[in-house]
């Protein structure tokens, strides 16, 4: 078996399979629906259009600021946990594809991306107009999501091709990953603010123990003008090297085991 | 043009598996419900392939026997590519299409035609192909009517229909088939084997797992016999089911075991039949010898002779169904 950028070449050159059928599946899931896609505007918009002026008033912040905040946390934080949870039982949903010889793993690890992603920028749809609105945003930085977004993508891709094996390896791990996003949502600055810590407060060191942290604030921060914390830039630098790296390494040692595992 | 064939030496497959641990049968229902929730899996190792060699050259048939669980599913499925061998080494020159699980892979709230194109995206089949592949699949499947309609409102002959059409719509140079045919009704199946002897009869080789022996023996050219994951026999086909016939006499034992106990229930049924038979004639008689001596009192009558039952119990519906 190829290596994971060898294989991940060749997902790329031919996108028919996992981009066709992750397509369905998301199409598929609304078509009876009257409102048919637009329900995938629902979760981001109602977060953003109903907690936001709530929990702003709440905890007293600047509206404009802090929709942007939320919508945005939100919206990224979904998109992460989508391909998690999609991607811990993508390879066995995908069994008859895998045993009938196509064993090309990256191609089930961009399914599960590709239909986060989707989700993703169908709730940018809202979430922009929410960009342009709001004071707190500077003209122009708008534009940088165009970089940070990208490099999320490039971390979700080893996130879901390790999960994937490891789901496929350990019923377990599956388990642990399900609990611990149910906890992420809480432990993750989406609704509260993490850089109100300071970095070498206890509070500080534990909001940036979270790597998930690391990946908002850097597409939230320049949204607001500002250059993200030059530690979250060195864990999210780290955290795409080193992931990337396991995930070569998992493709090597065990892919040639899924077929078997499944 | 390259020279299709398959090289396999010293190919061997060992695999995890999970068994539930053996449990003393239970005291109680509710000790049952216990164990089953609460025993842990242990990871256990089979080997399924064992040191398998052969190669296979342009132009020969290949029939897989062997009993079920002997190795020939998972044989399959190593030379399409699906199982990585654990030992041993695996060449194929050539494209090769595995028809292993028709039927699979299938989105069930798509439509029929969404799923055509989803199977050909997964076989490599190159979008402008798969549009051309539509009109052809459909009509062999006899679906074109109800092309726009959700896959799990199809029955699963009809599912199975579309997923031959689909799996056999391209030549390749190699065919890898498992025993699955069969279902649908006879004229489906008629064309499904009309269209997989062209296919057969249009690639360079075929492997082909099956209990069939006639369908073997019209295919096939060379037989391998598989036992506990281990080729035992390779030859000739005739040959190579004539030895699986040595192997496994279970046909010939198993009918005259059959023969046996169907004549010893008969034989059973036949003496409780005849005693039963033999009871009411007596009781009959009986009753009338009272009856007629009641009423002719005064002149004596003759006795009636003595009723055979052997007869009548011969003849009383004992199925005698063909020992078969």
């Amino acid at each position: 078996m190829s290596g994971l950028f060898n294989q991940l070449r060749q997902s790329l050159q031919k996108p028919e399979f996992w981009a066709y059928s992750s397509w369905l599946d998301i199409v598929t899931r609304y078509r009876r629906t009257r409102l048919g896609l637009l329900w995938l505007l629902a979760p981001v918009m109602v977060f953003t259009f109903v907690t936001g002026p709530l929990y702003a008033k709440l905890f007293g912040r600047d509206i404009a600021s802090y929709m942007v905040h939320l919508g945005m946390g939100y919206a990224i934080w979904r998109m992460l946990s989508m391909v998690i949870s999609d991607a811990i039982n993508s390879l066995r949903s995908n069994k008859p594809f895998i045993m009938d010889g196509n064993v090309r793993l990256t191609d089930y690890a961009l399914k599960s991306i590709a239909k986060a992603f989707f989700y993703f920028a169908f709730s940018m749809i809202g979430m922009i107009g929410v960009l342009i609105w709001s004071s707190a945003v500077p003209t122009g930085a708008i534009l940088t999501l165009l970089l940070t977004v990208p490099v999320i993508v490039l971390n979700l891709f080893w996130i879901a091709y390790c999960v994937a094996l490891l789901g496929a390896r350990s019923p377990d791990f599956g388990q642990v990953l399900q609990t611990l996003l149910m906890m992420g949502m809480l432990f993750t600055p989406i609704i509260w603010e993490g850089n109100r810590f300071a970095t070498d407060s206890t509070a500080g060191i534990i909001v940036r123990l979270n790597p998930a942290y690391h990946l908002l604030e850097i597409v939230r921060a320049p949204l607001y003008g500002h250059v993200p914390e030059s530690g979250s830039i060195a864990a999210v630098a780290t955290m795409t090297a080193v992931g990337w790296a396991v995930a070569a390494f998992l493709c090597r040692r065990y892919s040639r085991y899924v077929p078997i595992w499944i | 043009m390259t020279h299709a064939s398959i090289k396999v030496k010293n190919l061997s497959l060992v695999v995890p598996y999970y068994a539930q641990p053996e449990e003393a049968p239970s005291s109680s229902w509710f000790a049952t419900l216990f164990g089953a929730a609460t025993a842990v899996p242990r990871r256990r190792f089979a080997t399924l392939l064992d040191n398998v060699n052969f190669s296979i050259s342009e132009g020969e048939r290949v029939a897989l026997i062997g009993r079920n669980g002997a190795g020939k599913s998972t044989l399959l499925r190593t030379m399409a590519g699906a199982f990585q061998p654990s030992g041993g080494r695996i060449e194929i020159t050539g494209s090769r299409q595995a028809l292993l699980s028709v039927g699979l892979g299938f989105n069930k709230e798509a439509t029929v035609q969404e799923n055509i194109y989803l199977r050909a995206s997964a076989m490599n089949i190159p979008s402008s192909e798969i549009r051309e592949m539509v009109e052809p699949v459909l009509e062999f499947s006899e679906l074109g009517e109800i092309a726009n309609r959700r896959l799990l409102t199809l029955s699963s002959g009809q599912k199975m229909r579309l997923g031959f059409a689909i799996s056999t719509m391209i030549q390749h140079d190699i065919m890898l088939l498992d025993e699955w045919l069969g279902t649908g009704d006879a004229q489906f199946v008629r064309r499904a084997q009309e269209r997989l002897m062209d296919r057969v009869n249009g690639s360079k080789i075929v492997v082909l797992a099956s209990h069939k022996h006639s369908l073997l023996k019209s295919l096939c050219t060379r037989g391998m016999v598989l036992d506990g994951g281990r080729i035992v026999f390779d030859g000739d086909i005739s040959d190579a089911l004539a030895e699986y016939g040595r192997l496994y006499p279970v046909h010939e034992r198993a009918k005259a075991r059959r023969r046996k106990v169907v004549k010893a229930i008969e034989q059973k049924v036949k003496k409780k039949l005849a005693a039963k038979i033999r009871k009411q004639v007596v009781a009959e008689f009986n009753e009338q010898t009272t009856a007629s001596a009641v009423r002719s009192a005064k002149s004596k009558s003759k006795p009636k002779p003595k009723p055979k039952p052997e007869p009548a119990a011969a003849e009383g519906s004992v199925n005698k169904g063909e020992s078969r």
